[in-house]
């Protein structure tokens, strides 16, 4: 199909498509788009593109997205260094932070446990998190990887690796969602939800 | 076009785009599938829970022509795992049992016994934590159903019973079993066995032809002497079996089997296979 586009626009299209979940019709209609645009429109992507790249990293305390080393939270004296709160991905925590509610500090692995994805203990940041453990200061470890196999293989490892240090480790509970529906939830959602019932 | 209905096993997924999944299933009536589920993570009503791996369900599709992947319809669960996911031990055992099943088989062409073996093991891993020979017992009746059962009775090459006494038969991966001294290829260099190992494949072989051969199909009764078998083994045999189905899964699988890769060195090489 693209057989016939300039050298320039195949460019386009061919970076496009390495992008999740962009095949080769999506990838086409988008540099499209690009090609009609106002000029300014291309400067502008491309300077945020070049961007992300230069000025946004990981921090080297709990490998959170952030601009400055260490990040805003692991800087914060008012945020508690006791707890500490393992995700699996930077979304996860910005998703907490959007809660206003914890006021501990955070672990990112950088994934789950996927074997059959290539993803092993070695591709998490496991060590670094024990070094934060051993290193001290830390009385809790609130594990709160996604309740999907992975992620649940995920807390079985951590819990493994911390365990013997002398750290309580807890789970996040598991219920239904707010705007669910009991009819059509899941059987194990269910009786994880009885499960975590409390007293009203 | 119709929509069909079968039970199936889930074995990868992945989401795709913003909302969209992309499961792999072996399936009872038609082998292995795979299919896109269309807003898998906002429709509660049409998967509900039924989506990650390892998931029995009751699946509904529609094939589209010319199309790689099916439409996903939907799931229901159909049993609950209620402890694969209680320790690592059980995780990636299911693991290597979904990544077994998955890599020794091409799309659509299997029959429905694989699948029955696959459902056996994983309701097996529910029921308790598995033991050393648990995944033995799988990957022989795997291979068995699959057409490449494995010869270990006597060699695969002169059709003789092993000698009696000290180690005399050597693996032999390529010709789908163990050969004899007199019949191993010493460019094979396949790793020698011992007795005690041979004589425990022999045994695990004789249930798995009872619960898979064709007289009487019941994959459930292939774990049912699992306790006999593995309250005499020794750990370095246990090791040796694993090391042994690694060498015999080898030239079936595509690719490396990566849960006995990444996870054996957390749960033991004895568990999971080398
Ligand atoms: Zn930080
Ligand atoms: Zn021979």
């Amino acid at each position: 199909m693209s057989s016939e586009l300039t050298p320039s626009m195949q460019r386009l299209v061919e970076e496009f498509k390495r992008l999740p979940g962009i095949g080769e019709k999506t990838a086409l209609r988008l540099a499209f788009y690009v090609l009609r645009a106002d000029p300014s429109f291309a400067a502008h992507m491309a300077q945020a593109l070049l961007g992300v790249k230069e000025q946004s990293r990981l921090c080297s305390v709990c490998f959170g997205l952030t601009e400055r080393d260490p990040c805003v939270i692991c800087a914060d004296p008012r945020r508690r260094t006791e707890e500490v709160c393992v995700v699996e991905e930077p979304a996860d925590l910005m998703a907490f932070e959007r809660a206003r509610e914890y006021r501990g500090r955070y672990h990112v692995l950088g994934g789950a446990l996927a074997p059959l994805d290539g993803v092993g203990p070695d591709q998490l940041r496991c060590g670094e998190l024990v070094a934060r453990v051993r290193a001290g200061g830390i009385e809790e470890v609130i594990v709160a990887t996604n309740p999907s196999p992975e992620g649940e293989a995920t807390a079985l490892f951590v819990a493994r690796l911390l365990k013997p240090l002398g750290v309580r480790v807890t789970r996040i509970a598991r219920g239904l969602p707010m705007g669910g529906d009991v009819e059509y939830t899941d059987v194990v959602t269910l009786s994880k939800s009885l499960e975590g019932r409390r007293e009203m | 076009m119709q929509v069909l209905s079968t039970p199936a096993v889930v074995l990868r997924a992945v989401d795709y785009g913003e909302s969209d999944r992309i499961v792999t299933f072996l399936t009872r009536d038609a082998g292995k599938v795979s299919g896109i589920a269309k807003g898998a993570k906002r429709s509660q009503r049409r998967f509900s829970g039924a989506l990650g791996i390892f998931s029995l369900v009751n699946l509904h599709y529609r094939t589209r022509a010319g199309a790689e992947l099916v439409f996903l319809e939907r799931a229901q669960l159909l049993v609950p795992w209620k402890s694969l996911l209680d320790s690592l031990e059980r995780y990636a055992a299911a693991s290597h049992v979904v990544e077994v099943a998955d890599k020794m088989t091409a799309e659509q062409e299997v029959g429905d016994d694989l699948f029955h073996v696959v459902v056996a093991a994983l309701r097996r891993i529910d029921g308790a934590e598995p033991g050393p020979t648990t995944l033995r017992l799988y990957e022989l009746a795997t291979l068995a159903v699959c057409g490449y059962r494995a010869e270990l009775s006597r060699c695969v090459r002169c059709r003789q019973p092993f000698a009696a006494g000290p180690a005399t038969a050597r693996l032999a991966p390529a010709a789908g079993g163990a050969a004899c001294g007199r019949c191993a290829d010493p460019d094979e260099a396949g790793a020698a066995i011992s007795p005690a190992a041979l004589a425990c494949l022999g045994r695990m072989q004789a249930l798995v032809a009872r619960a898979t051969g064709s007289a009487r199909r019941d994959a459930g009764a292939l774990f049912d002497a699992e306790s006999e078998l593995a309250g005499e083994l020794p750990r370095a045999v246990a090791r040796e079996l694993g090391a042994t189905l690694a060498a015999l899964l080898a030239p079936r699988v595509r690719g490396r089997l990566l849960s006995a890769e990444l996870l054996g060195p957390v749960v033991g090489r004895g568990l999971v296979g080398a």
